[in-house]
Parts: structure tokens; C-alpha cells; sequence
């Protein structure tokens, strides 16, 4: 499953030296939408996850899968009428080389708001 | 996306689901770390709407994860394979039920979790 240019489109890219942010667009026509939930469009908790993976991805511009996750917590709904805006701040990547895992730490918010959504704590694997 | 609830009781529901090639989750043969958790979510779902249906009979509600915790994926399944989703409910409170749960392949462990799922009341 591959959200990106579907469910929502990058719109914004910048690094700063702890982090690096993406802004995003959520697409409310999307398949997805229709049916989580029909006539009140929520995303869902895994595309939120889903995403955050694809913007590492995109970030380090390797192929990468969930391996471990320490800790989500969804703190307000995401309506891609309400909130069409959303904003990925990807902090604390560490790389393990030998590992070939990536750590990150993921703070979701309302691009224009601020509104807090959620904070994902993950491992990817390539 | 769950293919049928095979147990429920107070405590334990358990579902099974085939992997199918046109799975929204599937892509180059294998069913994503993404797809194992909304399997459980939907598990989750499952039992909360035949609570619904057939305990409190009432009707749909929506629900939502709230927050997953301890989350360690050990093997993809592949598509042909079929998996078993166990969710075990450790807490229920103010319309958020806290369970453990785990997704097995014949006797291999695939993930195991916390989630916690909230649920809104119809209005």
C-alpha cells in the first residue's frame, strides 16, 4: 500500500538540523475516505502510521519497512475536510548502519493550526 | 478487510483473514507491518460490534485507535497465507478498551501489540 500521491500529496519539504519536516495534503475524494467512514471521513490510525514510514522513506530515499513500534498515541482525529493541512515533523533519526535500521520519532500536527494529532515512536528496517 | 470472526467471549476474540493479491495491504507478494495493524484494529471492530449486535443490541458505533504500544513485527505473511488475529482485553473503561493482541500464521508468531481503541458514541 503506497499512500503517497493517492491519499495524500507532498506539498512541502524542509530540514533543519534536528529535523526534518514535511507538509502534506490529504485528498477527501480518496477510496479510503468512502469508506472510513461514509459521510464523516477520518484517517485512519494505520495510514497516519503508513505515512510517516513513506515520508522517512522519501527523506532517506531507500525502501523501508515497520519493524518495531514503541509507542503511538492518536490525540485528535484527522478530517481531511477539517484538516486538509497536516504537517510531519520526523525528529531524533538514528541510523544503525549495521543494522540497517532507522529509528524516528514522528510529531503530527495541524499545518495551519497547530493542532496536535499524534506522536509515533518507530523502527524501520530496509 | 477481516475475513470472519471465528471466537468471541468476554475476554477473547479471535478472527481469521486470507491473504488475496488484491488486498489493498498487499504489494510485491507480501501483506504490510501496516495491514497486521488494521487487521487488529479491525479484530478489535469485530468485537465490538457483536457486542453491539447481539448483547446490547444496538447499533453501529465508530471506533478509532487511540494508541498502540510495544509493537514488534517478526514476519510478514505472504499472499495465499492465512492469518489468525487473537485480541485479549486487558481494560475497559470510559469507552476506551485497552487489549493485547497478536497475529499468528500457523504456529508462527507474525506481531504482538497493545492497542488501545476508542469508541464514539452514536449520536
Amino acid at each position: 500500500m503506497i499512500l503517497k500521491n493517492s491519499l495524500y500529496t507532498i506539498v512541502g519539504k524542509t530540514m533543519k538540523e534536528q529535523a526534518v519536516t514535511y507538509d502534506i495534503q490529504l485528498d477527501a475524494s480518496h477510496l479510503i475516505y468512502q469508506a472510513h467512514f461514509p459521510e464523516e471521513p477520518v484517517t485512519p490510525g494505520v495510514c497516519i502510521i503508513q505515512i510517516a514510514k513513506e515520508l522517512l522513506e522519501d527523506h532517506l530515499q531507500q525502501q523501508l519497512s515497520i519493524r518495531m513500534v514503541k509507542n503511538v498515541k492518536f490525540v485528535a482525529i484527522i478530517s481531511p475536510l477539517q484538516n486538509p493541512r497536516v504537517t510531519y515533523e520526523l525528529q531524533k533519526i538514528e541510523a544503525d548502519e549495521e543494522a540497517g535500521t532507522f529509528k524516528v520519532v514522528a510529531d503530527v500536527h495541524d499545518s495551519i493550526s497547530g493542532t496536535a494529532f499524534s506522536k509515533i515512536s518507530m523502527t524501520c528496517s530496509r | 478487510m477481516i475475513g470472519r470472526l471465528t471466537h468471541f467471549d468476554t475476554v477473547r476474540t479471535v478472527t481469521e483473514t486470507d491473504i488475496t493479491a488484491g488486498n489493498i495491504f498487499a504489494d510485491d507478494g507480501l501483506f504490510s507491518a501496516s495491514g497486521l495493524i488494521e487487521n487488529i484494529a479491525q479484530t478489535c471492530a469485530a468485537r465490538i460490534g457483536y457486542i453491539n449486535k447481539y448483547v446490547l443490541k444496538k447499533g453501529i458505533q465508530l471506533g478509532f485507535i487511540a494508541a498502540v504500544r510495544h509493537l514488534e513485527v517478526l514476519e510478514l505473511p505472504k499472499v495465499g497465507d492465512t492469518i489468525t488475529t487473537t485480541v485479549e482485553v486487558k481494560q475497559e473503561l470510559l469507552g476506551m478498551t485497552l487489549a493485547e493482541a497478536q497475529v499468528t500464521c500457523g504456529d508462527k508468531l507474525l506481531v504482538k501489540t497493545e492497542i488501545k481503541i476508542g469508541i464514539k458514541e452514536a449520536s
